[in-house]
């Protein structure tokens, strides 16, 4: 197949775009896809961290830009799942050491080596490391926190992946836009508290690819290293999971968008 | 939890509609139609011509609801004693 860019994007930090570049690579790669997941925050490697192989980061991307090493050299190939590698951010200050006809030219050496997917790991912010992470995107999944300043930087997003990108240039068409909505809680949803998935889809005009309930998991997977998709008994796992097959074209509907059922001894001693 | 939130809007209900008022307008800002731009500037000028208020009492933009872009403008009226009105209005909904 034809290699798909795919990037993570949000605007805003914090809301859980390395969280889902490393769960959903694991995805994609678990379904036998061969994919390259690339952190693009330039100066604030993470990407590594929440993968689990920090200590195995050699070379990164801008020591492959500069040819200090050869791309082959600076994959790190993931110890759980075989077609899965990563590219770890350089821990440089110099903001310019990633520049367009670098990023072009290694994304276009993964295509020729026949990666099925590059997931792009954007930084918060429109600075430069976030424009060259969308400029070559085919796809973008732009990741949303139920909460008014993340849903205004997103869709700001919005209007850059539809004008500031080599699709836009070029066939005016733009990157397909996917919303992954994180941190959602239905209980406070059903206080009216939080904004509700309907809300998001009225306001933004655009419909969810995942919706990933607030959930312990989430920290405790990147305190271990470990993405929580691998993790079978949570909740955030199966969303990720569904968050896959629907980009991968299935359609199926939303999980865990209510709150929880509660046991009778739950009830019972208020647990 | 109802009874807690009843006659007042809920806050996620205040948070979508604030949302809804400013992305309509930075949409419209940034990819509307030219007419738009012309639209506010001489809807406004209408309004100062006819009306004595601060360009910050007059709110024109462009919300998305129930899935159709609406035009809204909002303009706060000079209280009594200034203008010889009836008080603040919002008039809404061009």
């Amino acid at each position: 197949m034809l290699t798909e860019i795919i990037v993570v994007t949000s605007g805003k930090g914090g809301v859980g775009k390395t969280t889902t570049v490393a769960s959903m690579g694991c995805g994609l790669a678990r379904r036998g896809k061969r994919v390259a997941v690339i952190d693009f925050d330039i100066g604030l490697r993470n990407l590594d961290l929440v993968m689990g192989c920090e200590r195995r980061v050699v070379y990164d991307f801008v020591n492959v830009i500069q040819g200090d090493c050869t791309l082959r050299q600076a994959l790190i190939k993931d110890r759980r799942i075989n077609s899965l590698y990563m590219l770890a951010a350089s821990q440089t200050r110099d903001k310019e050491a990633l520049t367009e006809e670098g990023v072009r030219s290694v994304l276009e050496s993964l295509k020729a080596d026949d990666f099925d997917y590059i997931l792009c790991d954007s930084p918060a912010g429109i600075e430069k490391g976030a424009h060259l992470a969308m400029y070559f995107a085919d796809r973008a999944i732009v990741v949303i926190n139920p909460e008014v300043s993340s849903v205004r930087d997103s869709d700001r997003m919005l209007g850059l992946l539809a004008s500031k990108t080599l699709r836009a240039e070029r066939s005016g068409e733009g990157v397909k836009e996917h919303l992954l909505l994180t941190r959602y809680n239905p209980c406070r949803v059903a206080s009216g508290e939080m904004m509700s998935v309907e809300d998001i889809k009225e306001i933004l005009g655009l419909d969810l690819i995942g919706v990933i309930p607030e959930s312990a998991d989430v920290l405790a997977a990147s305190n271990a290293g470990v993405p929580v998709i691998l993790n079978e008994e949570s909740t955030a796992a199966l969303a990720y999971e569904d968050a896959v097959a629907r980009l991968l074209g299935d359609s199926i509907p939303l999980r865990y968008l209510e709150e929880p059922k509660r046991g009778l001894l739950a009830r019972v001693f208020g647990g | 939890m109802s009874m807690l939130t009843k006659g007042k809007p809920s806050s996620a209900a205040l948070a979508k509609e604030r949302l809804q008022f400013i992305i309509g307008r930075e949409r419209s800002e940034r990819e509307g139609p030219e007419y738009l731009h012309v639209l506010s500037r001489e809807l406004r000028e209408l309004v100062h011509r006819h009306i004595s208020v601060s360009p910050a009492d007059v709110e024109i933009g462009v919300a998305h609801v129930d899935g159709q872009d609406v035009l809204e403008m909002s303009v706060l009226l000079p209280s009594k004693e200034t203008a010889g009105g009836s008080g603040a209005h919002q008039a809404g909904g061009v």
